[in-house]
């Protein structure tokens, strides 16, 4: 009988799911983090970075934390006094228990690199849609994996200077598989981005 | 209704999006969003002149603050510029005619800021251009006490100029200097500008003033009017291309002459409800006409991003695309902050300083629930204002309002239709009849696409010279029947006489099997016993072979205009429903419109003609929602 596992696009949100559910007074060690998230996921982290464990370890939930860390998706209490562990926690969780600090992370080298290359992209075609660029235009032209553009693009916009502006644009000037590589959040489907001015 | 627990007079973010920014000029406006918009758009009206060659597109999708912004230069008008609002034209054969109304309506508009009855825009300039000619006239003549007394106080308020023609024999002769001297600097270089000059100075002449508004309306006046004005009509006048021509000249007249007064920005709004590539080209040629012929005046079109990638991009040629896309603006949804502030300035507004001492800027709404519904990330003006509206009529027992209940979509649609109706019977009925909705309105009213549709409506190539032709089939009768509709809104005899005629040919030649002819009540034929002799007796030929004359009092046409003005807002999105307790907000369709047709629109001239078409079902003329 073949191990069960979790499909790659999986990884973060079942991750982020789940420490919102385990959301408590401590946060979640990263051993905590592996064993409240179950083999088929740490069977899906080992394969996505192609570790020759089965299944992935303490140091691979560590770098997985840092990226999501790094991105402001997670908060991460660093060890200090009797805490010798990092403990992770989800946002809101980690809004509540420490709301004196930022609970979003400023971003890092890697994610500004990932708007470098979606401004690049997005430049290209700004001219010819007028700034109101079709975000299947995008995806199609950074051939990033679908998780790593949503996340991308959902990161640009929430923020309290958000940089991008989603837009539902008109369906009927789409075609359905134009429409399959633009952006959903829920029932919401947007179409278009436009880079805002500063 | 006032609520007891929190002293707010009535819920400010209960909208139903009716979308009109000339009816909610009194909503508050947080200047910060799309102020990068509004500053550059005024600041180009002040570069005309300068820079002649503009036109301007503002481009924002549903809901991102386009109603606003033209709300917003509404509000700024008195101070800078006239402020012409066009809707969405429906006939590519009378873009022309429909803009000179358009501004004709603006120019005859009340300028804020004197006591009533105040000038219009067309007084003021009529003012300030006879000054100028008084003082070109005195330059190296010593003209007397009185004069210079005059001109003295004219320098000041150049209105004192139109109380000249009930107190001094010499306003013929100050009108032929007026003239002259706008002619030496080649401001009028035909027939039709002379005429237009005079008729804007007839407008403060009583006994001449009916003259000078039917000519400035575009339509050809009567004989009466054609005496005053110094008028010959000749044959090739009465054509519609002429009729449209005209209304170009005049429009280039009007546009110079607006050097004496403010520049005039021309609001083409949804833009999307050009559904024709006719009227979209129809669109550029006017765009084009306008930036290289036509002075002081700005023309602002205002669309969608994908109506404007999709249709105009493809459709317009190549002189209208690169002046419309000398100047794109747009629109930005907010951030946290600007979300904030709508919240803060509607709260404020329904207080009106009357907040209980000690809350909060949010009060009544939960601070902690409306932060967490803003988020960090950018928002639509409507977004915000519905998330607003759910904060406001979810938080019981604070407030008392209903929880949520999804809205009925027949009821927006019935409100905005009352809305525009309302304002439309409220501003007074034009003059002449506006031609183009009304056709537009008769047309809608017999295309109702659902499955039931029991007219057909012929294309304009099928229909011949008439406005509206359907098709219909009445049970006992066999084969199709055809009526054709005529909306006439000449004043002078010839047109008219003709449109009798042609329809008498096609009841004669069996080309149709009804004919309507369609009229403004207050323009009666014969206009008095005794008059248009020629034409009463066309009148009489044509109603013995079972010719029909509808005279329209006030409310059809509204009527009619509102269900064209609702369909618009259909088509650019700006109708909408709240469908979810989440906020959500979904676009209302077509259906909805087909749906309030069928079962509310009662028009009594519809209904009587509806019982004539199709005896055996008769409907009954009363809705008492409408």
């Amino acid at each position: 009988m073949s191990k069960e596992i979790l499909p790659e696009n999986q990884i973060e949100p079942y991750l982020l799911t789940k420490l919102q559910k385990a959301a408590s007074a401590q946060g979640l060690t990263y051993a905590q983090v592996g064993q409240k998230c179950g083999k088929k996921w740490t069977r899906a982290l080992a394969r996505t970075m192609k570790l020759v464990a089965e299944e992935a370890g303490v140091l691979a939930i560590k770098d997985l934390i840092y990226t999501l860390w790094a991105r402001g998706l997670i908060f991460v209490e660093p060890p200090h006094g009797r805490l010798k562990a990092p403990r992770v926690w989800d946002l809101d969780s980690g809004r509540k228990a420490f709301p004196l600090v930022s609970p979003q992370a400023a971003p890092k080298s890697d994610t500004r690199c990932e708007d470098q290359d979606l401004r690049t992209a997005y430049q290209k075609s700004a001219a010819e849609f007028f700034g109101f660029v079709p975000i299947y235009i995008l995806r199609r032209e950074l051939g990033w994996t679908r998780e790593k553009f949503d996340r991308a693009l959902f990161d640009l916009n929430e923020r309290d200077n958000p940089v991008i502006d989603l837009l539902s644009g008109d369906p009927q000037n789409y075609t359905p598989d134009q429409k399959e590589d633009s952006l959903r959040k829920g029932n919401d489907l947007y179409l278009q981005i436009l880079w805002r001015e500063e | 209704m006032k609520s007891q627990d929190t002293g707010l007079p009535f819920n400010p973010f209960a909208t139903n999006a009716i979308g009109d920014p000339r009816r909610e000029v009194h909503l508050p406006d947080v200047r910060a969003i799309n102020e990068k918009v509004s500053s550059p758009l005024v600041n180009l009206l002040h570069q005309i002149g300068r820079t002649p060659v503009m036109a301007a597109l503002v481009l924002g999708e549903a809901g991102f603050g386009k109603t606003h912004l033209i709300r917003r230069l509404i509000s700024e008008e008195d101070r800078n510029f006239v402020f012409a609002y066009v809707h969405p034209m429906k006939d590519h054969h009378r873009m022309y005619s429909t803009l000179l109304a358009a501004v004709t309506r603006a120019l005859a508009g009340p300028v804020s800021g004197y006591p009533e009855p105040g000038p219009t825009h067309f007084h003021l300039m009529a003012a300030q251009i006879i000054k100028a000619a008084f003082d070109d006239y005195i330059k190296g003549r010593r003209p007397g006490k009185a004069v210079t007394r005059l001109l003295a106080e004219a320098a000041g308020n150049p209105l004192i100029l139109l109380k000249l023609p009930g107190v001094t024999g010499q306003w013929a002769g100050l009108l032929a200097e007026t003239e002259e001297f706008i002619s030496r600097r080649q401001l009028l270089d035909n027939r039709i500008s002379h005429l237009t000059l005079r008729s804007i100075l007839y407008l403060v002449d009583r006994p001449k003033r009916a003259a000078g508004r039917m000519w400035l309306s575009g339509e050809i006046p009567d004989d009466d009017h054609c005496r005053i004005l110094g008028l010959t009509i000749r044959d090739g006048d009465l054509t519609s291309e002429a009729q449209e021509a005209r209304a170009g000249e005049i429009l280039k007249t009007i546009g110079r002459l607006l050097a004496w007064h403010q520049p005039l920005i021309l609001c083409f709004d949804q833009l999307e409800n050009l559904d024709t590539e006719k009227l979209v080209k129809g669109f550029g040629l006017l765009i084009n006409d306008l930036v290289n012929q036509t002075e002081n005046i700005l023309p602002v079109g205002f669309v969608r991003p994908d109506t404007w990638n999709n249709v105009f991009t493809a459709l317009l040629d190549r002189a209208p695309l690169e002046r419309l896309k000398s100047n794109v603006y747009v629109l930005q949804g907010c951030n946290p902050d600007q979300a904030r502030d709508i919240v803060r300035s509607r709260l404020d507004w329904a207080f009106q300083g009357a907040r209980p001492a000690g809350a909060d800027d949010f009060y009544p709404l939960d601070r902690q629930a409306l932060e967490e519904a803003i988020g960090h990330r950018s928002l639509s003006p409507r977004e915000v204002i519905t998330i607003a509206n759910r904060l406001m009529t979810s938080s019981r027992p604070v407030i008392q309002t209903p929880a949520f209940e999804p809205a009925d979509p027949l009821e927006v649609v019935r409100s905005s239709f009352r809305a525009e109706k309302e304002q439309l019977l409220a501003a007074g009925w034009t003059d002449p009849l506006p031609k183009e909705p009304v056709v537009a309105g008769l047309k809608l009213y017999f295309s109702l696409q659902d499955a039931g549709a029991i007219y057909l409506v012929e294309e304009p190539a099928e229909r011949g010279p008439v406005d509206l032709r359907i098709k219909f089939s009445v049970p006992g009768h066999p084969g199709e029947q055809y009526a054709d509709f005529l909306v006439e809104t000449a004043a002078n005899w010839r047109p008219i006489q003709a449109s009798f005629k042609m329809l008498t040919n096609r009841l004669q030649q069996g080309i149709t099997d009804h004919a309507f002819f369609i009229r403004d009540a207050r323009h009666p034929i014969p206009p008095k016993p005794g008059t248009m002799p020629k034409t009463v007796e066309a009148l009489k030929v044509y109603k013995n072979l079972g010719g029909h004359t509808v005279y329209l009092e006030p409310e059809a046409p509204a009527e009619l205009m509102a269900l064209v003005y609702t369909a618009d807002k259909i088509g650019s999105q700006d109708l909408t429903c709240p469908t979810g307790p989440a906020g959500r907000r979904e676009p209302l369709d077509q259906a909805v419109l087909n749906r309030f047709i069928k079962e509310h629109f009662r028009c009594r001239f519809l209904v009587e003609l509806e019982n004539y078409l199709r005896p055996e079902n008769h409907v009954i003329d009363e809705d008492p929602k409408l």
